[in-house]
């Protein structure tokens, strides 16, 4: 409601709740005229209930225009193994790369652990799973991936859901280049489960 | 395409909105002020940029001579 001042405070802190620690989680009974201006709510379907907010901004107004104006885009952490992770996350989660991205299916983390194994190549079972408990962790934190620790399970987060028809096509190709998860996700052990 | 921001956006030409959409993503995502290409030398189309921020509750903030960035301040309520 433009005019409203109230409104349009609400609005900001939203905004900058969400700039500061991303998606917001909201109770999906939450209704739609109270939500703030500008941000789509997301429900995850199934079991506990879950809704995001996450601001809406024009594709052309992002982050990924950065490179296009030549200027650099924000600092990421071991950029290379956060990568692989997500990609390994989209591959287990997007069960059909014809349908929508978001919300997809849960996968067990010893399935993504896999699959993010085939992605980096060989290396030692202790460092693997340093780089890939670290990556997980810096996605879950910034909502691209929601891991569930104790369940031994991930999703993709709320910011998938935001990609847009563009950036499907060359995802598309990605998940197509990636190697399959394992047909029986039990023979690979989950991420916290005892050493045999 | 949003409608959150067309109030500020239908009523410019296709260029000069591709232009005000890049600022708005250079002062709020690059961690460096933002040089004064794209948008922002222009005093009409910095308007625009300007309005955007304020509809999210930011202010476009100078930093130096022909840089700009983002934040928070004291601005107009948007409407």
């Amino acid at each position: 409601v433009t005019g409203d001042s109230g409104a349009a405070e609400d609005t900001a802190l939203a905004w900058a709740r969400a700039r500061s620690s991303g998606p917001l989680r909201v109770s999906p009974g939450t209704p739609a005229r109270s939500l703030p201006a500008g941000m789509l709510k997301l429900t995850e379907p199934g079991d506990a209930g879950v809704s995001w907010l996450v601001p809406q901004v024009p594709t052309d107004a992002d982050a990924r225009v950065l490179a296009e104006i030549g200027l650099s885009g924000p600092l990421l952490e071991q950029p290379n193994d956060t990568a692989r992770m997500l990609a390994a996350v989209l591959r287990c989660c997007w069960a059909d790369p014809l349908g929508p991205v978001w919300p997809g299916v849960r996968a067990g983390s010893g399935t993504v652990l896999a699959v993010f194994g085939e992605v980096t190549g060989p290396r030692d079972d202790a460092a693997h799973r340093r780089s890939a408990v670290a990556a997980l962790r810096r996605l879950d934190q910034a909502a691209w991936v929601r891991w569930d620790e104790p369940a031994g399970t991930v999703r993709l987060g709320p910011r998938a859901a935001l990609w847009s028809g563009g950036d499907l096509t060359m995802l598309r190709q990605l998940w197509r280049s990636i190697p399959a998860p394992p047909a029986a996700p039990s023979a690979v052990p989950p991420v916290r489960g005892p050493r045999r | 395409v949003t409608s959150f921001f067309d109030p500020v956006l239908t009523d410019l030409p296709e260029r000069h909105r591709d232009e005000v959409l890049a600022a708005f993503a250079a002062v709020e995502n690059s961690p460096e002020p933002a040089p004064e290409a794209v948008a922002l030398r222009d005093a009409t189309l910095r308007r625009s940029v300007e309005e955007m921020l304020n509809l999210t509750g930011r202010t476009l903030v100078r930093a130096g001579a022909g840089r700009w960035t983002s934040g928070y301040g004291t601005t107009s309520s948007p409407g």
